[in-house]
């Protein structure tokens, strides 16, 4: 691996860590999150005026649908959770979940096994492409390139590539169920919107613990802002739809801030897999 | 170190992760009405690569292309067998076996390297931009980013598709690739190369557009008794879409 990776995972760790202290204090004294104390919102706002100088001192485009480029989600978030308003605290949030009978049970199912230790596997743990939405939460950067009619988004996690194709409002007749679906995208206003479908289900909705069958139909909607701190990023309102295992359609967020200082790099996820499954587990090694 | 011990960092620092999740603390950064941009007209940015900011009167070969001459054993452009030394003989020999056997680097689904993956059957994509051009492969999803402009880091560790840095000669779109490992072959044949490797692709689009002539300069002197070139046609696919491929699924290599 090279030593850039190392240097962006040792970013990426540093971002969880300084974003998990006012939880993890506040968490000290007591079940209920305290708000942060001046002191953590000071180092918190400084901090995150120092990244938004940072990563936007190469500048991201400036057309409002211009999305060339890199971006990185920060930390590791490994699920997503209904968006609430105001917003919920993470556990509150994942009780929102929409899941049938059927997936409720699933989803314990995994949470047990991955306490257990061995974790079911995925598509991706065999190097197979994530899925979407799951590799829309990937720790790892993307980039976003644009051809006519279509956007391309590179993941430097093992590889994956999402095509998107602008100038299609369905997938045509006969499109073959896949890992990553069938994406077409339009324009409204300054938001790209994508529809993806015509997945298999041999992926999963995240890396935790959701599922989904050959229902599923994702609905992104992504905007480029730029926060208080004049650092610019995507925001991606992802709708997932799947009536066998979501009673109703339900909305997560992702946000994926410009990268100017980075370049993504080699992944390869078929060297070395040592998280190979074995009889639908995976124990690292 | 492997990406998959990366992978496996990332799963043990998942309990921490949990405690750290981004929508709390991102949410106050939210604008009022994100969604809510007026419609906008004029040329949308989807509609084209953006190359405004790429060096007068350069070529675009942005778009989806195929080699018409896929080629399984390479040859010199001469259309002689490479200058192999005495080592680079017996490690092609035993390539020859190891193909035999099912131990192509490509039958376990690893990284096609270069140029090996340029003179592959199935189509791919070149985007090219003012800081960087970008080849997008259908075959296992493999894409490589060449920025123009920067320095080979002879410090670097050597990887499946190295490292690669790119410039214009003129019109020609010269991409220089070291670091590279020496796992992969240079072809489909198995001619072997060490980490001590050097390519140079040389890119020369035709008038109309429909066509990319181009090279690929081979040094390594542990294999190859002095340097040699190839040559290999590109054809332009508009209209193509490239499908989606996963080896680890299909095998389809």
């Amino acid at each position: 691996m090279k030593t850039d990776t190392w240097a962006k995972l040792a970013m990426g760790a540093c971002a969880v860590a300084l974003m998990a202290a006012p939880l993890a204090l506040a968490q000290e004294g007591g079940p209920r999150r305290g708000p942060p104390t001046p002191e953590q919102q000071a180092a918190a706002e400084k901090r995150n005026a120092d990244q938004a100088k940072e990563w936007n001192a190469i500048p991201a485009p400036s057309d409002p649908r211009d999305f060339q480029g890199v971006w990185w989600t920060r930390g590791y978030d490994r699920t997503f959770r209904p968006v609430t308003n105001p917003p919920e605290r993470p556990d509150e949030a994942a009780k929102l979940l929409p899941l049938t009978d059927n997936e409720a049970k699933s989803r314990q199912h995994h949470l047990d096994m991955e306490k257990a230790g061995t974790p079911i596997v995925d598509a991706s743990t065999d190097c197979y492409p994530h899925g979407v939405p799951r590799v829309m939460a990937s720790p790892y950067p993307i980039q976003i390139d644009y051809l006519p009619n279509e956007i391309v988004i590179l993941h430097e996690v093992a590889h994956n590539l999402r095509i998107i194709h602008l100038d299609q409002k369905e997938a045509p007749a006969g499109t073959p169920l896949s890992y990553m679906g069938y994406s077409r995208g339009h324009w409204e206003g300054n938001t790209l919107v994508i529809d993806t479908d015509h997945f298999n289900d041999k992926t999963q909705i995240d890396e935790e613990s959701l599922s989904h069958g050959l229902k599923l139909k994702v609905h992104e909607e992504i905007t480029k802002f730029t926060n208080k701190y004049g650092g610019v990023e995507l925001r991606n309102m992802i709708t997932i739809s799947d009536p066998d295992h979501y009673t109703h359609p339900w909305t997560a967020e992702r946000l994926y801030p410009w990268r100017g200082d980075i370049h993504i790099t080699e992944y390869t996820c078929e060297e070395n897999n040592r998280n190979k499954s074995v009889n639908g587990v995976t124990v690292a090694k | 170190m492997t990406s998959m011990t990366l992978k496996t960092t990332l799963a043990a620092s998942a309990a921490l992760a949990l405690a750290a999740v981004v929508v709390p603390a991102l949410a106050a950064d939210k604008p009022a009405a994100a969604k809510a941009a007026p419609a906008r007209s004029g040329p949308a940015t989807a509609g084209g690569a953006v190359i405004s900011d790429q060096p007068k009167g350069v070529p675009n070969m942005t778009g989806k292309w195929i080699n018409a001459t896929p080629m399984v054993t390479l040859k010199t452009s001469s259309g002689a067998a490479p200058p192999l030394t005495a080592m680079g003989k017996t490690e092609y020999e035993q390539h020859k076996k190891d193909k035999v056997a099912g131990k192509d680097p490509i039958d376990a689904c690893l990284i096609q390297g270069e140029p090996r993956i340029l003179f592959t059957k199935y189509p791919f994509l070149i985007m090219q931009y003012g800081k960087h051009v970008d080849f997008l492969h259908q075959a296992n999803h493999t894409f490589r980013i060449t920025y123009f402009g920067e320095k080979l880091d002879p410090d670097a560790d050597p990887i499946w598709l190295g490292h690669s840095t790119a410039k214009w000669d003129g019109k020609t779109l010269v991409i220089d690739g070291g670091n590279y490992n020496a796992e992969t072959w240079l072809d489909y044949s198995g001619l072997p190369h060490g980490e001590k490797l050097k390519t140079e692709e040389r890119f020369n689009l035709s008038a109309d557009g429909a066509t990319i002539n181009g090279t690929v300069k081979i040094t390594d002197p542990d294999f190859y008794t002095q340097p040699w070139t190839a040559n290999f046609t590109l054809k332009k696919q508009p209209g193509y879409s490239l499908e989606q491929f996963s080896c680890m699924a299909d095998h389809k290599m």
